[in-house]
């Protein structure tokens, strides 16, 4: 599993790519909350190369999401692969974090 | 009153080392290699002068009596303090790491040694870690054992017929189910999943499964699905449990009117599969996983149910799987078994656990394995 962040503006990006099982979840997870969760960054996340989530991921995304709300920042999410998406539909994710079709739309949502 | 090696508060003990007991100078290491899946399971193998041999063959120093694993599988020996192991032209392949071995390779200190379904971790430990790893190991185990005598027995004669098949991916999983009368004529039915793996998420899973089987939610009708949900999610906050949530799929059957009213939060579809296997249907409803939303309204559904149909509910682990070719496989590609006959010997719920074995790689499988199977006559 591989993180990139870059930051810009108010904005956080983040890249993941490969799996986000348990052992994803652990290579990634304190690199990507502890680059957005401690200033409140409004973040977007780009799913585009992960091909699987488990529930690690799902918990991961949802921590995160809860953390920024307390900062009234939000999490958003974009570009998930089908596999992915049909697990987002089965848990409803999109009630808690927006999820969105590309980059551009992720970040206007983040602005308003 | 506390010595001066103890303080105490309400909570905490905290023993300090007498300074004045000799420590070891040096530790000795040993090899060993340790089965953490399939025959022997928790068996600590020591790697000495002689080559250690695995296969079915009685006469080696490992016996696996399973179809995957060839007469003389696999060697591993210890030369020069590193430790190799060479496959003996077995026909499924030894795999060190999730890779295919060809000749003799070094099987370094916490790599996966894989034959079949059977694993074994090598491990280079003081004798003090390995008495340590032991006492770990007895603990896990009977933790293991107590989720698993919280499962009901499989019903076997009735109206209602049950069969089940568990394989925790961790010594311990986060998956359990049950199923009980409530009354005369109605039959309770549930499975559940909790994030992640090992002891964290068996313990949540052990906390909700003794609030099902002792119907410990206040003010709760447990013949209403929509209602189970809706206060198991108020009282499994993720914020009160370590930022756990779980899965769920809930039913109830009445026998009289042989109606099946269910509710799902964030689990796939439970499917009933009709007499001739002709059908396959899913029963899910649209809910949050719970512990995340709070104060959501779930919804239930109803079916009716046919003589001699069956119901399925399992976890995510059954068809979340990797292939031989590494590919991700899904709900999709897992349903046609259901239209599959029975197999003689194995009941269904162990019968698409050999299908799923078939289709996954080598090694254990990423997730819990859970499945359910109830009868309807």
């Amino acid at each position: 599993m591989d993180i990139q962040v870059t930051l810009y503006e108010e904005i956080a990006r983040v890249k993941l790519r490969g799996r986000l099982d348990s052992p994803g979840v652990d290579q990634i997870a304190s690199k990507f909350t502890a680059s957005v969760v401690p200033d409140g960054r409004n973040t977007v996340v780009d799913l585009s190369e992960v091909n699987f989530i488990a529930s690690m991921g799902l918990r991961l995304f949802i921590s995160i999401a809860k953390s920024l709300k307390r900062q009234n920042a939000r999490l958003i999410l974009f570009a998930p692969q089908t596999q992915v998406s049909e697990v987002f539909n089965t848990v409803l994710l999109h009630d808690l974090v927006p999820i969105v079709a590309d980059e551009a739309e992720a970040v206007r949502f983040a602005a308003v | 009153m506390s010595s001066p090696e103890e303080s105490f508060d309400d909570r905490t003990r905290i023993f300090r080392r007498d300074d004045t007991v000799p420590v070891a100078v040096q530790e000795q290491f040993g090899h060993y290699l340790v089965v953490i899946r399939g025959t022997g399971l928790g068996l600590r193998l020591v790697l000495g002068t002689d080559p250690l041999t695995i296969g079915r063959d009685t006469q080696s120093s490992l016996v696996l009596a399973s179809p995957d694993v060839s007469r003389r599988h696999c060697q591993v020996e210890l030369v020069s303090g590193e430790v190799y192991v060479s496959d003996l032209n077995s026909t499924n392949g030894t795999y060190v790491d999730g890779k295919r071995i060809e000749g003799r390779t070094l099987l370094p200190d916490g790599s996966i040694l894989e034959l079949g379904q059977h694993v074994l971790k090598h491990e280079r430990r003081s004798l003090r870690e390995v008495q340590e790893a032991q006492e770990l190991d007895r603990d896990l185990e009977a933790a293991r054992n107590y989720g698993l005598s919280l499962l009901p027995p499989p019903i076997l004669a009735g109206p209602v017929q049950t069969e089940w098949f568990i394989v925790p991916s961790a010594k311990v999983g986060g998956d359990a189910f049950g199923y009980a009368e409530l009354d005369s004529g109605s039959f309770m039915i549930f499975l559940i999943d909790v994030s992640g793996h090992g002891i964290g998420a068996a313990l949540l899973s052990v906390s909700i499964l003794n609030v099902l089987r002792q119907r410990a939610l206040p003010g709760t009708d447990f013949k209403s699905p929509s209602e189970v949900l809706a206060n198991l999610n108020a009282m499994f906050r993720m914020e009160d449990h370590n930022d756990m949530f779980f899965t769920m799929w809930y039913g109830v059957y009445d026998s009289a009117k042989r109606k099946l009213v269910y509710a799902s939060a964030g689990h796939h579809p439970a499917y009933l599969v009709s007499a001739d296997r002709t059908s396959v249907m899913p029963l899910k409803t649209a809910g949050p996983l719970v512990g995340v939303q709070e104060n959501h309204r779930f919804q239930q559904a109803a079916t009716e149910i046919a003589k001699g149909a069956s119901l399925h509910v399992f976890s995510d682990g059954v068809y979340e799987i990797e292939d031989k070719e590494g590919r991700q496989l899904g709900l999709s590609e897992f349903l046609p078994l259901l239209r599959q006959g029975p197999v003689e010997g194995r009941n269904e719920a162990q019968r698409i656990y050999q299908n799923v074995r078939e289709k996954a790689r080598p090694g254990p499988l990423d997730d819990d394995f859970s499945y359910l199977v109830i009868k309807f006559q």
